[in-house]
């Protein structure tokens, strides 16, 4: 072996000192975010550790909790009619949330990144919905919707279109939740903004330059730069639509005829009425793999559809 | 040394405080009960009653909101920590028994002289028991489902007043008058959605037409037989054919009757309050007993009740704070207040009871109701009941399917008949 020589000042390894500190320096830290820690593996990992395992077995709260394996698995898939209706309403309402939900939330984004006057006034009206409570904007949507005296139908009434039955109607009472959570999206919308404002305003000039209309500079240069935005609002949007609950439980009950049967309204039946809580727990692992199944699913396809500017493209 | 002799000290010191503390602390019955202004008068009637039989005895209220009742009571029953006393319903008697939430009080009130449980009215104390056996919760009042009425409605449509004597034919025809005038319906479902698939209102059907919906020896479902599916015929025609009945969908803002949108209403005598607290009244009403079927007259019942749980460690005192709700005294202290009808027949005639002033003016007909209430049926194993779980479930299905126009009352029915069996057959 050859011996390696050095000048002075060159390939010098310096020699790592511990730092004296460091023991201390760790434990600070970690008590630091040891309250964090806690309430993590206290009020999530354990109840989810739990739940898994009540998923195991015969549990109806009062009574000591049998071991049956995956028979309420089983169940599940094989026996319970109400466990497919009630994916299936779940699966609807999920993909005309996210198509209508998306759309409305970008449009209203472009629209709120327009040099008008008065903008931060339209962009505070447009977030109130998030700020009013879930239960509040039930009962208000459950009034808006009246058929007889609710305001929306007297607004068709006065054009002279009858105005459909939208909470009593097997063919409106889905759509309707689809409003109510369009309405509610303003998260969407104010991400959307932030993506919008963080396009590169000489990509839009040199469309311009180019000659490109608005329409191609939107489709060709601002879809584009968005996508990571999109991708990001879709897997949001797919996680939060799979757990939609509270309008259904205070404003339908899953009617009429389960229209409106949302998966989550299933599990809290099972739950919390007919107190079978190893069912529901069995019930409520199965939508979280449904749900990291569509998200990798969606993780796996943006390679094909989602475009990061600092992307090497060959 | 002298630290440990001082620490030792100190400990003694403290445990005997702890000791002389805990021998001094007074006996505390829990009584849980939920918040409901309807209510409170009968919570402190009781608390009243129980501290002149036991001044030295603490009463401590827990109030639970109604709607967590189950969830609350079956959680602290699991951790062995539920009151002395707690709030049920008839709803709640079959779940909570099988819960073991609740204490069977038979043996107590057969120990108890002062306690006459013959003076209950049969039919009331079904809702009490399982299968006519035990005593699972004190009722408050016979809650026999009656008919509500607006004279002011009918009388406006020309149409004829509710009689004592009506078949529900006679109803109809009356109601179609109402329907025909004005955009009134003339059956209110109460505030709920779904109203219409309380056992109180549809069972009463299937046995006025002969039907039943379980056999007597409990192993077969007799949804789908044809006098089953003959009373369900007739009971979904007031939606469907006869357009009398409150749909599903229509929103009065309220409780139909009592917002002046539906001529009539079933429901138990403790609504008089509500329609009584009205100030001014907003129309003239009066009650009617229920129109009779072609078998005779039926109609459901329900109420609230309290029972001794089943972690008491004070039973008999527990017994004592419960059983005043069937005394002469607190039964007359709520059919004064307009809060129901007293369950004890030794006050069918008491004056204090039928010469109260209107409205109602027919209040006795309550009483003369009485007579007419059955008992849900009672369905062995975990399938549910008619108040909840899969059987409730299946037949609220079968008749929004039918109500909706969705569906057959035979293939609805039918349906649900075999899930139900199924069920039962494990």
């Amino acid at each position: 072996m050859a011996a390696v020589t050095r000048s002075p000042g060159e390939g010098i390894v310096p020699i790592r000192r511990r730092n004296p500190n460091f023991w201390r320096d760790t434990a600070r830290g970690y008590l630091f975010i040891l309250p964090v820690v806690l309430g993590l593996l206290i009020w999530t990992l354990g109840p989810m550790i739990a739940s898994a395992y009540y998923s195991l077995t015969d549990y109806k709260i009062v009574n000591v909790p049998t071991f049956i394996g995956l028979q309420n698995y089983i169940e599940l898939f094989t026996e319970d009619r109400r466990f497919a209706g009630s994916l299936s309403v779940t699966l609807r309402y999920a993909g005309m949330f996210i198509v209508i939900g998306q759309t409305f939330s970008l449009g209203l984004a472009v629209l709120l990144t327009q040099n008008v006057r008065g903008l931060p006034i339209f962009r505070t009206l447009f977030y109130l919905p998030i700020v009013v409570p879930y239960v509040a904007s039930a009962l208000l949507w459950r009034y808006l919707f009246n058929k007889e005296f609710g305001p929306i139908n007297a607004v068709f009434d006065a054009v002279g279109i009858q105005g459909p039955n939208w909470l009593g109607s097997p063919d409106w009472a889905l759509f309707s939740m689809v409003i109510i959570s369009v309405w509610g999206g303003a998260v969407s919308t104010i991400i959307y903004v932030a993506g919008l404002q963080n396009i590169p305003e000489e990509l839009h000039e040199a469309a311009k330059i180019d000659g490109g209309s608005a329409l191609q500079r939107f489709w060709f240069v601002t879809i584009p730069m968005l996508t990571p935005t999109i991708f990001f609002n879709i897997v949001t949007s797919v996680i939060g639509a799979f757990q939609f609950f509270v309008p259904a439980f205070i404003m339908t009950q899953g009617g009429p005829a389960r229209a409106t049967y949302f998966y989550n309204l299933n599990l809290y039946e099972k739950a919390f009425e007919w107190l079978e809580m190893g069912y529901a727990s069995a019930m409520a692992w199965v939508m979280f793999a449904i749900i990291i199944v569509l998200t990798l699913f969606i993780f796996r396809s943006s390679s094909l559809w989602v475009y990061y500017e600092n992307e090497a493209k060959s | 040394m002298l630290k440990k002799v001082v620490l030792a000290l100190i400990v003694v010191a403290v445990l005997s405080v702890g000791f002389a503390t805990a021998q001094d602390a007074p006996t505390v019955i829990r009584f849980g009960t939920i918040n409901d202004p309807a209510i409170d008068v009968v919570n402190q009637l009781l608390v009243n009653a129980f501290e002149e039989l036991h001044p030295d005895v603490d009463v401590q209220i827990e109030y639970i909101p109604g709607a967590d009742l189950v969830s609350t009571y079956t959680t602290q029953a699991a951790a062995g920590t539920l009151p002395d006393v707690v709030f049920l319903a008839d709803l709640y008697v079959v779940p909570f028994v099988q819960s073991g939430i609740v204490l069977d009080m038979a043996p107590l009130a057969a120990a108890d002289e002062s306690f006459d449980l013959t003076d209950i009215y049969d039919n009331l104390l079904g809702l009490s028991r399982i299968s006519g056996e035990g005593l699972y919760m004190i009722p408050s009042s016979y809650d026999v489902v009656t008919m509500y009425y607006n004279i002011d409605m009918f009388e406006a449509a020309g149409a004829p007043l509710p009689q004592a004597d009506w078949t529900w034919d006679d109803y109809i025809a009356s109601c179609r008058i109402i329907r025909e005038t004005s955009e009134n319906y003339c059956l209110s479902m109460g505030g709920g959605r779904d109203s219409y698939q309380w056992w109180a209102y549809y069972v009463p059907w299937i046995e006025g037409y002969g039907g039943q919906i379980l056999s007597d020896d409990g192993q077969t479902v007799l949804l789908s037989s044809p006098e089953t599916i003959a009373a369900m015929e007739a009971y979904t025609a007031l939606w469907t054919e006869h357009d009398i009945a409150q749909p599903p969908d229509f929103d009065a803002g309220g409780e139909c009757f009592i917002v002046g949108s539906c001529a009539s209403f079933l429901f138990i005598p403790g609504y008089m309050s509500a329609m009584r607290a009205l100030d001014p009244q907003p129309f003239a009403w009066d009650v009617q007993v229920i129109p009779t079927l072609p078998e005779g007259k039926f109609t459901g019942m329900g109420t609230y009740g309290f029972a001794v749980s089943a972690n008491s460690q004070n039973p008999e005192l527990a017994w004592d704070l419960v059983k005043s709700l069937a005394s002469p005294e607190v039964q007359l202290i709520i059919a004064s207040n307009y809060a129901g009808t007293p369950l004890l027949r030794s006050l069918r005639e008491d004056p204090a009871v039928v010469d109260l002033a209107g409205p109602p003016e027919n209040i006795t007909a309550f009483i003369e109701n009485g007579a007419n209430g059955i008992l849900p049926t009672y369905f062995p194993g975990e399938c549910g009941s008619l108040y909840a779980g899969q059987i409730s479930q299946e037949i609220k299905e079968a008749l929004e399917s039918v109500i909706l126009g969705m569906s057959s009352v035979t293939d609805a029915f039918t349906f649900a008949n075999d899930n139900i069996q199924s069920c039962l057959d494990g």
